[in-house]
């Protein structure tokens, strides 16, 4: 029987995953061939708007879903392989995208079911019960039927059911949707926190900010491929470096916007100023280019000339969002 | 123990689910008071003639005691019988009892004959009548029945006055010079017949209640000097109903009615609440998890059970003549079939809502295909190998390779005829053997289709 401590330096190791649903006309590609590996102690985001293949390869990668071809490995162990399974299902967590709770049992009571799958010893099973209740601020709310908490304490309650085993692999797919801004940051911290704990967390989300935030690494994935991998700074830095300006213009015509977009492609000043990229989104003509705040004043004589009227303007940093859109031309909530 | 935290989970859920509570307290009651309703009021069919066969086996009062008595009339004036039961024994009496009773009918006397009777000199030959349907059913007076009667009037007669009638001496005109009358002589009269056959089951219960009356006269001996005579007025079938004959596959039906409910628990699991995923990850094995689902459904139907056989006896006027508890473990072994399909619905379903309505559609064919509520049309497989609980062999019909035909059977024999769960083994096997098989390949079934197959997003 391996120990944790004989286990590889990589906790997951997918190669060429693939899964295809339907037949025929409604036959439908979710994944295709994707391979990664996943560090111990990392939090590996995926990234990709809905229906991606985000939920897919991560339901292949515990095994609720089987893989029509592909291999995965976790800690250098083969799922499919029988006598792997006690050992990885005590390895592996998982924290659903859907609230996946008992509505008619207690908060505790659902954390005891849990620890009883897992065979937990009873004193154990206490104290990690009782410090995951804590951790996740639902003292007040141990005795509480599922079914009377809000949607936000129903999903800090959906995290912790997947962890009152303690495991060392914790799938987190989609752990925030819905909740109110305050539940939010109490989950973002939970999952931070997770690595300083010798956990290795995959995270599946849609939020570009919860991806950034929290992974160490992000797969940016559509339509069922990897498009890219790195480090969320290495992402940004990848599509160029500068500022972001965006503009909301009084005739956001598609046509308008574009013409303006074109306008400020390439366009230089001598206080440095060079537009390196200039493009539509979600209504709004944003462009990317360093120095922006001395040229302020000429990019809007630039675009103003040209008959455009300025309603708003922005100036941010370069966000993941920005590179899904630099590498699909769309948007993520798109 | 994991098995039970899983039952103890399912049962947790329901009972805090006020609905769901409704539903499992109000159903065996609401049920129950449907089909007392619906078939209370239907009586018996006083139209009805039943042929019913005889084995005469009587071989009367002993000689020397029918020779005093002949040659004593102040004792035979005095005992409800007459020369000729001398002759040919109480039995005799009593055939010629059955083939005159008749119907009565709105306080009327009717014309209709209960019985017509064919007396056969061989058992067997008369066994092979009912097997083949030419008779309703079978009597079988034993070789003592005339001395248990006579022991019957005997003890009677000591009841009240604390001495037999062969010890009487006292009386300064007569006394009891003859040999002893029998004491606590023993017999049974044999009702034979086919539990299932609709007809039998008539026929039983009226036969039944002229022994029950012919019992009751013998109590009412109550004095020497009396002459209370052995008569039967005409038969009224109207304290009987439908209902009490198909009260037994009532019981069935709701047990089956649990399929529905259980396979509907599993599939929320699954497509709903989503928490079989949650299962599946976790260390509980698929055998586990399907322990403590049938000891949930096993609670369940308990509870329910109870409800309705309690609710039957004390308010919808059902007398079981049988041992309750014994007809409680023949439910019980049914729920296996229960379970069985529960499993199996559950695998296929991917909408409690729908598991639960289809399971509605399912379980009322397959109650009237058990025989629950009328007899199912006979189609036979192979005549004449199913041991019955009285100790005949009827056909194996298409209908028994259903476990819930032999529980309808088992109930039957039990509740109404009074026969204990050992004489109807054949049923109870035919309940629990094809159950156990079908549990093992709706749980492989079922594990194949949630514990290793894709859980969809």
């Amino acid at each position: 029987m391996q120990t944790l401590s004989e286990l590889t330096d990589i906790a997951i190791e997918v190669t060429n995953l693939t899964k295809t649903f339907g037949k025929g006309e409604q036959k439908v590609e979710a994944v295709k061939g994707i391979s990664l590996t996943v560090k111990k102690g990392e939090i590996f985001g995926f990234l990709g708007p809905n229906g991606a293949g985000k939920t897919t390869s991560l339901r292949m990668i515990v095994g609720l879903l089987l893989p029509d071809e592909g291999k995965v490995t976790i800690f250098g162990m083969d799922p499919k392989d029988g006598k792997n399974s006690k050992t990885l299902k005590k390895l592996l967590g998982i924290i659903p995208q859907e609230i996946s709770l008992y509505e008619e049992l207690t908060v505790e009571e659902n954390l005891w079911f849990m620890a009883n799958a897992y065979r937990i010893q009873k004193e154990s099973a206490a104290n990690r019960i009782n410090n995951l209740i804590t951790k996740m601020g639902l003292d007040s709310k141990r005795k509480s039927l599922v079914k009377n908490l809000s949607g936000g304490l129903k999903r800090r309650v959906n995290v912790i059911m997947g962890l009152v085993h303690d495991p060392v692999l914790v799938l987190c797919d989609e752990p925030t949707p819905g909740l109110d801004p305050q539940s939010r940051v109490v989950v973002w911290e939970f999952i931070q926190n997770l690595p300083k704990e010798g956990k290795t967390v995959i995270l599946t989300t849609h939020f570009m900010e919860e991806a950034d935030r929290l992974s160490d690494r992000v797969a940016i994935i559509d339509h069922g491929e990897i498009l890219v991998l790195n480090t969320p700074k290495k992402l940004k830095a990848s599509i160029g470096e500068g500022d972001l300006l965006e503009f909301d213009l009084a005739d956001d015509s598609e046509e308008h916007l574009q013409k303006m977009a074109d306008l400020l492609k390439g366009f230089t000043t001598s206080k440095g100023l060079t537009v390196e990229d200039a493009y539509i989104s979600e209504g709004r003509m944003v462009m990317r280019a360093l120095n922006v705040i001395p040229n302020l004043a000429q990019i809007l004589n630039r675009i103003e000339e040209h008959g455009a009227v300025v309603d708003n303007m922005a100036i941010r940093n370069t966000t993941l969002e920005d590179v899904f859109i630099n590498l699909t031309g769309r948007a993520l909530r798109n | 123990m994991l098995i039970l935290d899983i039952a103890i989970r399912f049962l947790k859920e329901l009972f805090r689910l006020k609905i769901s509570l409704v539903v499992l307290l109000a159903m065996p009651a609401f049920m129950g008071f449907m089909f007392a309703f619906a078939f209370g009021s239907v009586g018996l069919d006083e139209a009805e003639t039943y042929t019913i066969g005889i084995i005469n086996n009587d071989e009367g009062i002993g000689d020397g005691l029918a020779a005093y008595l002949r040659s004593d009339p102040i004792l035979l004036n005095n005992l409800p019988f007459n020369e000729t039961t001398l002759d040919k024994g109480f039995a005799a009496d009593f055939i010629d009892i059955l083939n005159t009773t008749i119907y009565q009918t709105d306080e009327e006397k009717s014309e209709k004959r209960i019985f017509s009777v064919l007396e056969y000199d061989d058992q067997e030959i008369g066994q092979q009548a009912v097997e083949e349907r030419q008779i309703d059913a079978l009597v079988v007076f034993p070789e003592n029945y005339s001395n248990t009667t006579l022991s019957a009037f005997n003890n009677a007669f000591f009841f009240q006055n604390s001495i037999y009638i062969h010890n009487l001496s006292y009386l300064p005109y007569w006394s009891y010079n003859g040999p002893p009358f029998p004491i606590n002589e023993n017999s049974e009269i044999l009702i034979i017949g086919d539990e299932g056959y609709s007809r039998y089951q008539i026929a039983k219960i009226i036969l039944d209640k002229i022994f029950s009356i012919f019992n009751e006269q013998i109590k009412a001996l109550n004095y020497a000097g009396g002459n209370l005579g052995f008569s039967l007025a005409p038969i009224t079938l109207e304290e009987y109903s439908i209902f009490d004959i198909i009260f037994p596959g009532i019981l069935v039906f709701a047990v089956l009615m649990q399929a529905g409910m259980m396979a509907a628990f599993l599939v929320a699991e699954f497509a709903e609440t989503k928490t079989i995923a949650r299962v599946r990850l976790s260390l509980i094995k698929p055998y586990e998890y399907i322990a403590g689902v049938t000891i949930y459904a096993f609670v369940i139907s308990f509870i329910q059970l109870s409800i309705l056989m309690v609710l039957a006896i004390v308010a919808l006027g059902f007398n079981p003549a049988g041992n309750v508890i014994e007809a409680m473990i023949v439910l019980m072994l049914t729920i296996v079939f229960t379970t069985a399909l529960g499993f199996l619905l559950a695998g296929v379903f991917k909408s409690s809502d729908t598991a639960g309505q289809s399971a509605g559609f399912l379980m009322t064919p397959l109650a009237f295909m058990s025989g629950a509520f009328m007899e199912a049309p006979t189609i036979t497989i192979l005549p004449k190998v199913f041991p019955t609980a009285s100790g005949l062999n009827r056909d194996f019909v298409l209908w028994d390779i259903l476990p819930s035909t032999h529980a309808v059977n088992a109930l039957r024999s039990i509740l109404l005829y009074e026969f204990s769960i050992l004489d109807v083994w054949a049923d109870v096997l035919f309940v629990i053997i094809p159950s156990l098989v079908l549990l093992f390949f709706s749980m492989i079934f079922y594990t194949k289709r949630r514990f290793r197959g894709d859980i969809p997003n």
